[in-house]
C-alpha cells in the first residue's frame, strides 16, 4: 500500500518530455566519478540543506520566516558559487551569484571553522533590501577550506523608521534600516558580543533576532557536519570532482533548453506603479537576445533609479535566473553551472543597479514582479509553448502598531507587532493543461508559502477578518482558465489610542496590471478603506497609512490569466464553474460560447445545454478572424 | 479444553493479510485479494482460507476465536478514489472559500516527502482540490472573537436555509465548521441540532468535536474528512461486524486506528475518520514489542513494499505520533503514528534524468503491469527486476515459486533505459540501481534521524515487507546502524502486529498561556476533563478500570514560535513543581532537534493532549517456527553480486524454513523464506531466534 501522499502530475509528464528530446546522452560529460556515487553525493547535499532549512523553518519567530518560508539555502564551493540549494524561495538561492563574492572578498581568505559571516547592505553585499539578512559559514574538511554554506532569509526586523522594512518614504537607505556590511560576528565559534550588541540594540524585540540567528548559526553548524561525514564517506577529491560535475550538468541542461529557444532579440517590458514618492510608474524594459547557446538579459532602456524600487545587482541577476528556469524543464539542475550562459546587463544608476544611497525596501516584489513579468514576456516570445498566463502581484497590507496595554516578556517592553494574513493575494495563471492555482500570489512566490491560519492571526493582532472569498467572474479566461480573483475584508479592533497603521509597501499593480507572459494583463488591484460612518478613502501601494478603531480595510485582488482560447475550454468545466458560483451564466454564454439552463432557476440548479453550447461556439469561432 | 484463536485481517490497496493465532502460539498466514467494492467480502474470504489452513469449518473457527482486529484501507480508499458521501458544508459567512485557498506549500503537497524540483518551480499540475465543491458550501451568520466569546448571534434562520438548500442537493453528510469554535462550541452543538431535524438521516461532523484545536485550516478540513467518509465507513465497520456474527463470531471485534490503538465498532463509528491512515499504524508497536525482547529501545521501523517504503523511528521506546498528515492536499489533523513514505519499493522505477543522474522511484509500476520481469507487458526497469539480475532473488522461487519471473525480460528493460544511457554494463547498472534505492532510503532515513536529534549507531533496524530484507543488511551498514532485524512475519507485519495492539484513544484541548503564568487549577480540569471520556470510552469497549493507563503531553514553544514540541507532563496533578520539569524538558528537547536553546527564555504552553491506553490482548508477539524439518537448510548455490567482490560469485542458497532455532548464518549467501529473501553480504552474520526473528551479530 502506499502512503506517499499525492504524487503531482508533471513528473511523469516531464519525463516523457525528457525522453522524447533524446535522452540525457547529449548532456552527460565525461567523468571520473562513477553515476552512483555522483547521484548519491548530490541527493546528500541537497538534503543536508533541506535539513538544516527544516530546523529553522520549524523553529523561527520570524513572521516571514515561518510562515512564508521567505528563506534558502545553498552549498557554495570554494570560489562561492552555488553547486547546490534547498528549495524553499529561489531568491534566497541565486542572489549569491553576485553577493557571495562580495561577502566574502573583503576577508582575503582569512576564514576559521566556526565563522559567522553577516551581511545584509544593499552597497556592498547587493543582494537586495535590508530585511533580508545572508550567513555564510566557512566549511572545513580534513583541515582545509573546503566551501561555503549560506543561509538568506527575511528577518523579523532589520531597524530603520517602520517595522518590517516596507516603508515607502525612507529618506535614504540609512533611514531604510540597519546597514550591516560584511562582518564576522562569531568568530572560531565566538560570538563577538560587542558587535552583536550594537546589531541587537538597532533592531525591534532584538531578543527575537538574536535567537533567530543562533538557532540559524546553530543549524548550520549541523549541516557543516553532515558535509564532512561526506567527505569522510567518499573521500575530498570524489565529492570535489561530484561538485564539478554538478555544475558542469547544470551548464549543460542550460545550453540544451537556450538551442531549443528561437534565436533573435524578443523584448518585453513593465511597470511598477509608482515608487512611493514620485507620482508615476516606474517601467523596468528588457531587450533579450538568444545566441547560439547563451542568453543575454538587456536592461540598458529601463528607467533610471527612483527611490524605494530599485533592485540591487543581486536581485536583478536573480530574477533573470528565476524566469529562465520557470520557462525550462523543472529538472534542469538550479546552480551556478547554468549562469555560465546567461549574461545580464544592468547599467549603474538604473533601477535595475541604483547608486548609492538610494532607498531598495520594495526590490523582491513591487519591481520585482514587474521586471519578472518583462522577463517572462520575452521568453514567451522564444519559446511560446511554455508561456503562462500572467500571476497576481502582491496584494495584501501589512498591519502594525502597538498593544500599549500589553507587554511582551521577551523584552519587558511594550508590545510591538507586525502581521500580514496573504488572505488577499490574487491568483495564479494558466498554463497548457492546467487551470491557474487559486490565491498563490506572484509567481515569485512559486505557491511555496503557507497562510496563516486566520485564528491564529485575530488571536495575535487586533484585526478581524469578516470575508476571505473569491470573486465571480474575475478569472482570467481561456482554454484553461485562471485562478478567481480574491476579496477579503479585515476590521480594525484597536483600542482607540493605539498606534495602528496599514502598510502596503510590497503590494503592486493597482495602477499599471500585472501583465502576463502570454500578452494579456490581468485586472487591477483595489484596495480601500472604509470609515466607521462609511466614508471610503483609497488605499494605495507603497504607502503607510493609519486606521482607526472600527475602519475596515477591504481588497480585490485580481484572478490569474488565462491560457488559450476560451472558446475551447471544455464545455462541462465552464458548466461546473457556473454551478460553483465562480462564473455567471452571463459570462459563460459571452466569454466560452457555453449555455446553460433553464433560465430562472438559481446557478446552482442549472444544467448544461451541449447542443446550443456546440452551435453557439460553431457560429462564434466562424465570426473569429484567425 | 478446545483451542482458542485470535484474528487478525490488515485489508490493503490490492491484498487482504490475514493472520491466525492459537493459544498454544501456533501461527497460520494467508493472503487473499482485496474486494474494493465490498471489503468485507475479501475480509471473510481470508479468515475463511485461514479456517481451511487449519482445516476447521469457518463457523466453529469463528466460535473458537475471542478476538478479531481488524485493519482496512477503507476510509483511505474512499478519499483516494473520491467515492464518499455526498457532503455539504456549513461554515460562518465570510468564509465559504477558505479550504479553498492553497492552505499547504506547494512544495509540501506530497506529504513528508522531499519536493522535487519539478513540484517546486512548475505550475503545470493541477492544484488540489477540496473534498466538498464550492456549491455544496453554505454560510450562517454568527462570528466568535478570539476568546470564544460571541459578537454576532447565531442567526438560526440562515442555518434552517442552509439545512434546506444542502437537504435539496440531497446532501448525505455535512461538516460544520465554524470560527473558534473549538474554544465555544455552542453555534455548531445548534447548527447540528437543527440540520438533524430537516434532514434526519443526514450525518454531521462537527469542528469543535473532531478537532478541538486552534487553526481553522486543519481543523475544518479533518471536519470535511470525517463526514466525507463517516457514512461508508461506518457502514463497513456494521457490515463486517455482523457478517462476522452472522458466522458465528461472539467474541471482541476491533479495528486499528491512524493513532496506532484500537477501537471497538461503536466507537469507530462516532469517529470513522480515525481510520484515515491507519494502513501502517501497527507496525512500529510490533517492532517496538520485538525489539524489548531484545533489550533494543531504539529502533527504525521500515516497511519496503511494491510501491513505498514506510519509516518509523522510536527513539527511546515510544512511538511517536503526528498531527501534521496531508492527505490529497489537505491537512489531517487527527493523531497518526509517524510514519513517513519514500517512494521506494519492488516496484520502483528506475531511470536516467536529461543530465545523465539515475533516479529510482517514485513512480512504481505497481502490480500490474509491474516490474518487466513479471511477464505482464512492463517496461520499465525497477529494483525487483534489478534484485533478479543480481542474483539476490531466485526466478523459481518469488513468492515461494507462486510467480515465475523472467531474467530476460528485467535484462532487457535494464539496458534500454539505464544501461545504454548511462554507457555501463546491464549488470553495473542493476548493482547501481540497488545502490540508488538503498541511497534514497538511507536519505530518508537519516533526514528522520537528524531532525529528531538521532544517533544512527544507536539504532536497530526492523525491516518488514516483502522487499525490505533485500536490502537491509547493506543499508544498515551504509547508515552505520547498530543492527538489524527481520522477523517471518514481515511479509505481513501490520496484520501480524495489529494482534498484539492496545485500545487507544486520543483527546487534545487548546490553552494558550505563558508556562510561568499557566493557570493551573484550570488545566488540571482540562486534564481531568479529558480523562474522564478517555475512561468512559475505554469502559464502553469494556476495559477495566484497573486496565487503564493514561499519558499526559503538552506542546511548548518558546515565546513568538509558531511551532511547537510535545513534551511529556509527570504524572499526578500539575503543580508549579511539575510543569518546570515539562519546561525543562522542551529546553533539552529544542536543544537536542533544533541545535539550540536559551534556558531563560519565556515559554508558551499551546495546548495540552491525553491519551487513554488499555491492554486487550496480553500476550506477547511470538511468531513460533513455522515448521521443523530435519532435512538440510542447504539448498544449492547460486551467482549473486557483492560489490565486495567487485561482481558476481558463486554462494550458498539457504532454505529459511529448515534453519533451527539458535543457527548462526553467514554472509556472503542469501536466505529463501517463503515470502520474502534475505541477502547477506560478506561479513554479515544472523542468528535465528526462537520468536522467528532473524538477527544480525556482526560487530559495527
Amino acid at each position: 500500500m502506499t502512503h506517499e501522499g499525492n504524487t503531482l502530475e508533471p513528473i511523469t509528464g516531464l519525463r516523457d518530455d525528457a525522453g522524447k528530446s533524446g535522452g540525457m546522452s547529449r548532456f552527460r560529460g565525461t567523468t571520473s566519478v562513477d553515476p552512483t556515487t555522483f547521484s548519491v553525493v548530490w541527493n546528500r547535499l541537497e538534503s543536508l540543506l533541506d535539513d538544516a532549512g527544516e530546523k529553522v523553518l520549524h523553529a523561527t519567530q520570524s513572521y516571514v520566516l515561518a510562515l512564508v518560508r521567505d528563506f534558502g539555502l545553498s552549498w557554495l564551493n570554494q570560489n562561492g558559487e552555488i553547486v547546490a540549494a534547498a528549495a524553499y524561495i529561489a531568491r534566497h538561492i541565486f542572489t549569491a551569484a553576485e553577493s557571495a563574492q562580495n561577502m566574502l572578498r573583503p576577508f582575503n581568505g582569512d576564514f576559521a571553522p566556526g565563522d559567522l559571516i553577516l551581511g545584509n547592505d544593499p552597497y556592498l553585499v547587493r543582494s537586495g533590501h535590508l530585511s533580508d539578512w545572508t550567513f555564510i559559514k566557512p566549511v572545513f574538511c580534513q583541515g582545509k577550506l573546503f566551501g561555503f554554506l549560506q543561509f538568506r532569509g527575511h528577518m523579523a526586523d532589520t531597524g530603520g523608521s517602520l517595522p518590517g522594512g516596507y516603508g515607502a518614504d525612507a529618506y535614504d537607505v540609512i533611514a531604510e534600516g540597519l546597514n550591516i556590511p560584511p562582518l564576522k560576528i562569531i568568530k572560531g565559534g565566538v560570538l563577538d558580543k560587542d558587535l552583536w550588541a550594537l546589531v541587537c540594540r538597532n533592531v525591534r524585540n532584538s531578543k527575537q533576532v538574536d535567537m533567530d540567528v543562533m538557532l540559524i548559526d546553530g543549524a548550520l553548524a549541523q549541516a557543516e557536519k553532515q558535509i564532512g561525514k561526506l567527505v569522510d564517506k567518499y573521500g575530498l577529491g570524489t565529492v570535489k570532482a561530484c561538485m564539478s560535475e554538478i555544475m558542469a550538468a547544470g551548464e549543460r541542461a542550460a545550453r540544451a533548453e537556450i538551442l531549443q529557444m528561437k534565436r533573435g532579440t524578443f523584448s518585453g517590458e513593465s511597470a511598477t506603479d509608482w515608487d512611493g514618492t514620485t507620482d508615476k510608474p516606474v517601467w523596468v524594459r528588457v531587450d533579450m537576445t538568444v545566441g547560439e547557446g547563451d542568453l543575454v538579459f538587456d536592461f540598458s532602456r529601463s528607467d533610471p533609479q527612483v527611490s524605494f524600487v530599485n533592485s540591487p545587482l543581486g536581485n536583478t541577476i536573480s530574477i533573470a535566473m528565476e524566469s529562465f528556469y520557470a520557462f525550462i524543464d523543472p529538472m534542469a539542475p538550479k546552480n551556478q553551472g547554468s549562469f555560465a550562459l546567461v549574461r545580464v546587463i544592468a547599467p549603474e544608476g538604473t533601477v535595475v543597479n541604483p547608486r548609492y544611497p538610494a532607498t531598495v525596501g520594495a526590490c523582491a516584489i513591487s519591481v520585482g514582479e514587474p521586471m519578472m513579468e518583462a522577463c517572462k514576456i520575452a521568453l514567451a516570445q522564444a519559446l511560446p509553448e511554455r508561456a503562462t498566463g500572467g500571476f497576481s502581484r502582491h496584494g495584501c497590507p501589512i498591519v502594525f502598531g502597538m498593544d500599549l496595554d500589553k507587554i511582551d516578556p521577551r523584552t519587558n517592553s511594550v508590545k510591538q507587532y507586525m502581521a500580514e494574513t496573504f488572505a488577499s493575494d490574487g491568483s495564479g495563471g494558466a498554463m497548457k493543461g492546467f487551470d491557474g492555482w487559486p490565491g498563490v500570489g506572484p509567481g515569485s512566490f512559486l505557491a511555496s508559502f503557507v497562510r496563516p491560519d486566520i485564528e491564529h492571526f485575530e488571536s495575535e493582532v487586533p484585526f478581524r477578518v469578516t470575508r476571505y472569498e473569491f470573486v465571480t467572474d474575475g478569472e482570467g479566461a481561456g482554454e484553461y482558465r485562471g485562478g478567481p480573483a480574491v476579496f477579503v475584508e479585515t476590521v480594525s479592533d484597536a483600542k482607540p489610542g493605539h498606534p495602528t497603521s496599514l502598510m502596503t509597501g510590497n503590494t503592486d499593480g493597482m495602477i499599471v496590471a500585472a501583465r502576463g507572459a502570454n500578452g494579456q494583463d490581468l485586472s487591477l488591484l483595489e484596495m480601500w478603506i472604509e470609515g466607521v460612518d462609511g466614508s471610503l478613502r483609497i488605499l494605495r501601494t507603497l504607502a503607510n497609512e493609519p486606521i482607526y478603531p472600527g475602519e475596515s480595510f477591504k481588497v480585490r485582488a485580481p484572478g490569474g490569466g488565462g491560457w488559450g482560447d476560451p472558446l475551447d475550454r471544455s464545455a462541462e468545466s465552464v458548466w461546473r464553474d457556473v454551478i460553483d458560483g465562480l462564473v455567471t451564466p452571463e459570462r459563460a454564454r459571452n466569454i466560452y460560447g457555453v449555455v446553460v439552463g433553464p433560465d430562472g432557476m438559481s446557478v446552482d440548479q442549472l444544467q448544461l445545454d451541449d447542443t446550443a453550447t456546440a452551435s453557439l461556439r460553431a457560429s462564434r469561432k466562424s465570426q473569429t478572424i484567425r | 479444553m478446545t483451542t482458542t484463536y485470535r484474528i487478525s485481517a490488515d485489508c490493503g490497496g490490492t491484498f487482504t493479510d490475514g493472520v491466525l493465532l492459537s493459544d498454544t502460539n501456533q501461527v497460520w498466514v494467508a493472503k487473499t485479494d482485496t474486494t474494493p467494492l465490498d471489503p468485507k467480502v475479501g475480509t471473510l474470504n481470508c479468515i475463511s482460507k485461514l479456517a481451511e489452513q487449519v482445516g476447521v469449518p469457518l463457523r466453529e473457527l469463528l466460535e473458537a476465536t475471542k478476538t478479531i482486529i481488524l485493519g482496512t484501507t477503507v476510509a483511505t480508499n474512499i478519499v483516494a478514489t473520491r467515492s464518499g458521501a455526498k457532503t455539504g458544508a456549513i461554515t460562518t459567512r465570510g468564509y465559504r472559500d477558505r479550504l479553498f485557498f492553497l492552505h499547504v506549500a506547494k512544495s509540501d503537497l506530497g506529504g513528508d516527502r522531499k519536493a522535487t524540483p519539478a513540484e517546486l518551480f512548475s505550475f503545470r499540475s493541477p492544484h488540489p482540490q477540496p473534498l466538498v465543491p464550492r456549491h455544496m458550501v453554505a454560510e450562517v451568520d454568527e462570528r466568535l472573537n478570539f476568546n470564544g466569546e460571541v459578537l454576532t448571534q447565531l442567526n438560526e434562520e440562515s442555518v434552517q436555509q442552509a439545512a434546506r438548500y444542502l437537504r435539496d442537493k440531497g446532501v448525505e453528510a455535512v461538516a460544520v465548521n465554524l470560527l473558534f469554535s473549538h474554544l465555544n462550541p455552542a453555534h455548531e452543538l445548534r447548527i447540528e441540532e437543527i440540520v438533524k431535524k430537516e434532514i434526519p438521516t443526514v450525518y454531521v461532523s462537527l469542528s469543535s468535536r473532531v478537532l478541538p484545536m486552534l487553526g481553522e485550516v486543519a481543523r475544518w478540513s479533518t471536519t470535511v474528512f470525517s463526514a466525507y467518509v463517516a457514512p461508508k465507513t461506518a457502514a463497513y465497520a456494521q457490515g463486517v461486524s455482523a457478517s462476522l456474527a452472522d458466522c458465528g463470531f461472539k467474541g471482541a471485534l476491533a479495528f486499528m486506528q491512524s493513532n496506532g490503538g484500537l477501537a471497538t465498532t461503536d466507537i469507530v463509528c462516532e469517529n470513522p475518520a480515525a481510520l484515515l491512515v491507519s494502513g501502517p499504524a501497527a507496525g512500529p508497536a510490533l517492532g517496538l514489542s520485538l525489539a524489548r525482547g531484545r533489550g533494543i529501545t531504539d529502533l527504525v521501523t521500515t516497511d519496503m513494499g511494491g510501491t513505498s517504503f514506510d519509516i518509523s523511528i522510536i527513539a527511546d521506546g515510544q512511538v511517536n505520533l503526528t498531527q501534521k498528515k496531508v492527505i490529497d492536499g489537505q491537512k489531517f489533523g487527527l493523531p497518526a503514528v509517524d510514519v513517513n513514505a519514500v517512494g521506494a519499493g519492488g516496484g520502483s522505477i528506475a531511470f536516467v534524468d536529461t543530465v545523465g543522474r539515475l533516479h529510482v522511484g517514485p513512480a512504481s509500476a505497481g502490480a500490474l503491469p509491474g516490474p518487466a520481469c513479471y511477464g505482464l507487458g512492463g517496461k520499465e526497469p525497477t529494483v525487483t527486476d534489478a534484485n533478479l539480475v543480481l542474483g539476490y532473488i531466485d526466478p523459481n522461487y518469488f513468492l515461494g515459486g507462486a510467480r515465475k519471473l523472467d531474467k530476460a525480460l528485467a535484462e532487457a528493460a535494464i539496458n534500454e533505459k539505464v544501461a545504454n544511457p548511462l554507457g555501463i554494463s546491464v549488470e553495473a547498472s542493476a548493482a547501481a540501481i540497488h545502490d540508488i534505492v538503498n541511497a534514497k532510503m538511507g536519505g530518508a532515513i537519516e533526514i528522520m534521524f537528524s531532525r529528531r536529534g538521532c544517533d544512527p549507531r544507536d539504532f536497530t533496524l526492523c525491516a518488514a515487507g516483502g522487499a525490505g530484507a533485500l536490502h537491509v543488511a547493506r543499508l544498515t551498514r551504509d547508515l552505520g546502524m547498530k543492527g538489524f532485524m527481520v522477523p517471518r512475519m514481515a511479509p505481513v507485519f501490520c496484520a501480524y502486529g495489529m494482534m498484539f495492539a492496545d485500545l487507544k484513544h486520543n483527546y487534545t484541548r487548546t490553552y494558550t498561556a505563558q508556562s510561568g503564568k499557566a493557570d493551573l487549577v484550570k488545566l488540571n480540569a482540562m486534564y481531568a476533563e479529558m480523562e474522564e471520556e478517555a475512561r468512559h470510552t475505554l469502559e464502553r469497549e469494556g476495559a477495566l478500570p484497573s486496565q487503564i493507563a493514561i499519558e499526559r503531553t503538552m506542546d511548548l514553544r518558546y515565546y513568538g514560535q509558531v511551532r511547537e514540541q510535545t513534551i511529556s507532563v509527570p504524572d499526578g496533578p500539575l503543580t508549579a513543581a511539575s510543569l518546570a520539569v515539562a519546561v525543562d524538558r522542551f529546553h533539552e528537547k529544542h536543544r537536542r532537534v533544533i541545535g539550540y536553546a536559551e534556558s531563560g527564555y519565556p515559554s508558551v504552553i499551546a495546548r495540552i493532549h491525553l491519551a487513554g491506553v488499555a491492554k486487550l490482548v496480553t500476550a506477547s508477539p511470538h511468531a513460533g517456527t513455522l515448521a521443523d524439518s530435519q532435512a538440510s537448510a542447504a539448498k544449492g548455490r547460486r551467482r549473486v553480486f557483492f560489490s565486495e567482490f567487485g561482481g558476481f560469485s558463486d554462494v550458498e542458497i539457504f532454505q529459511g524454513g529448515r534453519l533451527h532455532v539458535g543457527d548462526l548464518i553467514t554472509g556472503p549467501c542469501v536466505i529463501e523464506e517463503q515470502m520474502t529473501t534475505l541477502v547477506l553480504p560478506p561479513g554479515e552474520c544472523v542468528r535465528l531466534d526462537a520468536d522467528g526473528t532473524y538477527i544480525s551479530q556482526s560487530e559495527r
